[in-house]
């Protein structure tokens, strides 16, 4: 079954009693929420992601109002894992940041079978490319669009490495983005299909952009890393590869690394790995256009 | 070179001198003679001598 499967009210009525159990990737979220506008965001940018009917969940998650005044004067929403609040209280309206950081802290802070690194990946022809960044560098808008022009979404998040083979796991979620970062998508990607806009967030507005059904659906299929790319957004300048150290590269992965300390020598070996089979680049771009050209001809060159 | 350090958990980032000496001590316990005689005699010997205190103040090699 998936989300499609309940028209938005039957959606929200489960959310209200027995709860939803969200498939993301490797992990299943049982939620239950009584807002009426997050459990429609989330019917919105979830539409193709799959409900497990029973059995096991990795997280208990609830998305509830406090007891007390603050749940009509200056409403906060709570953030439970497990019947227990996570973090402070949030503004009551945006309970959507608030579901999906909420769900990277539980992915990043529990998923330690993985070694987690902070970074977008997306996949063609079964190799995949990651891009460690930090916020603010454009690695969500170049991933939303690469996503819409022949790549295959695995997230714009987190990468998932299996230390056994070192493959990388796709947990495809709706992307998150940013103020200008909304219109510039809108524009680039006319048939996207966001969420609402949140406004007063930490990071300013921001939107949900509804993962394409494609890569949702192709969630059980690991890919091989080729390619470890640090991109990095400037205004007017053309879009250019460099080579990156690898020695460099792997601190900076460590860096991006959500669980890397946690893993030792594990997580070393893992990473290690994974610098060792890729090409590392450094990436420039000024014009999104341009730099999804730019990736067309990375992707054509011969594997190895 | 990039050494991971089991007893702390720390990842350091060596120079290329510093890994080409954790490497020769990876092969057993040696002493500045020896490892200056191993690198072809091109090895600096105050150089190494600095190297290997720092690689012990990281707490990667010992003093025997």
């Amino acid at each position: 079954m998936r989300v499609e499967d309940l028209d938005p009210p039957a959606f929200r009525e489960r959310l209200r009693g027995e709860g939803v159990r969200l498939r993301t990737g490797p992990f299943v979220t049982s939620l239950r929420t009584t807002y009426k506008e997050l459990a429609d965001a989330i019917h919105c940018v979830y539409l193709d992601h799959e409900i497990e009917e029973g059995g096991f969940a990795d997280f208990h998650v609830a998305i509830v109002p406090p007891r007390g005044i603050r749940r009509w004067i200056r409403s906060q929403a709570l953030f439970l894992l497990d019947g227990w609040p996570l973090f402070e209280p949030y503004p009551g309206d945006l309970t959507m940041p608030l579901f999906e950081w909420g769900l990277n802290w539980c992915f990043g802070g529990a998923g330690h079978e993985y070694l987690i690194l902070h970074a977008a990946v997306l996949e063609r022809d079964g190799r995949a490319l990651l891009m460690p960044a930090k916020p603010g560098v454009g690695k969500s808008t170049l991933c939303a669009a690469l996503a819409h022009r022949g790549w295959r979404l695995l997230s714009d998040e987190m990468a998932l490495l299996r230390p056994s083979d070192g493959m990388v796991l796709p947990i495809p979620r709706p992307i998150g983005l940013k103020e200008e970062s909304i219109e510039v998508i809108r524009r680039f990607v006319p048939e996207a299909k966001f969420g609402p806009l949140w406004h007063g967030t930490v990071k300013g507005t921001v939107a949900h952009l509804r993962p394409p059904a494609d890569a949702v659906r192709r969630a059980r299929e690991p890919a091989t890393p080729a390619w470890i790319v640090f991109p990095s957004w400037r205004r007017g300048v053309p879009a250019r590869f460099a080579p990156h150290g690898r020695a460099d590269a792997f601190l900076r992965c460590a860096d991006h690394g959500l669980n890397y300390a946690a893993l030792g020598l594990r997580g070393f070996e893992t990473l290690a790995a994974l610098v060792d089979r890729c090409r590392c680049l450094e990436f420039e771009y000024g014009e999104l256009a341009e730099a999804v050209a730019a990736f067309e001809r990375l992707a054509s060159e011969p594997a190895g | 070179m990039i050494v991971f350090h089991a007893p702390s958990g720390d990842t350091h980032l060596l120079e290329p001198a510093t890994g080409a000496a954790l490497l020769l001590l990876r092969e057993g316990p040696s002493d500045v003679p020896a490892m200056v005689r191993a690198s072809g005699g091109g090895a600096d010997v105050a150089l190494l001598e600095r190297l290997l205190a720092e690689l012990e103040d990281l707490g990667v090699v010992e003093r025997a």
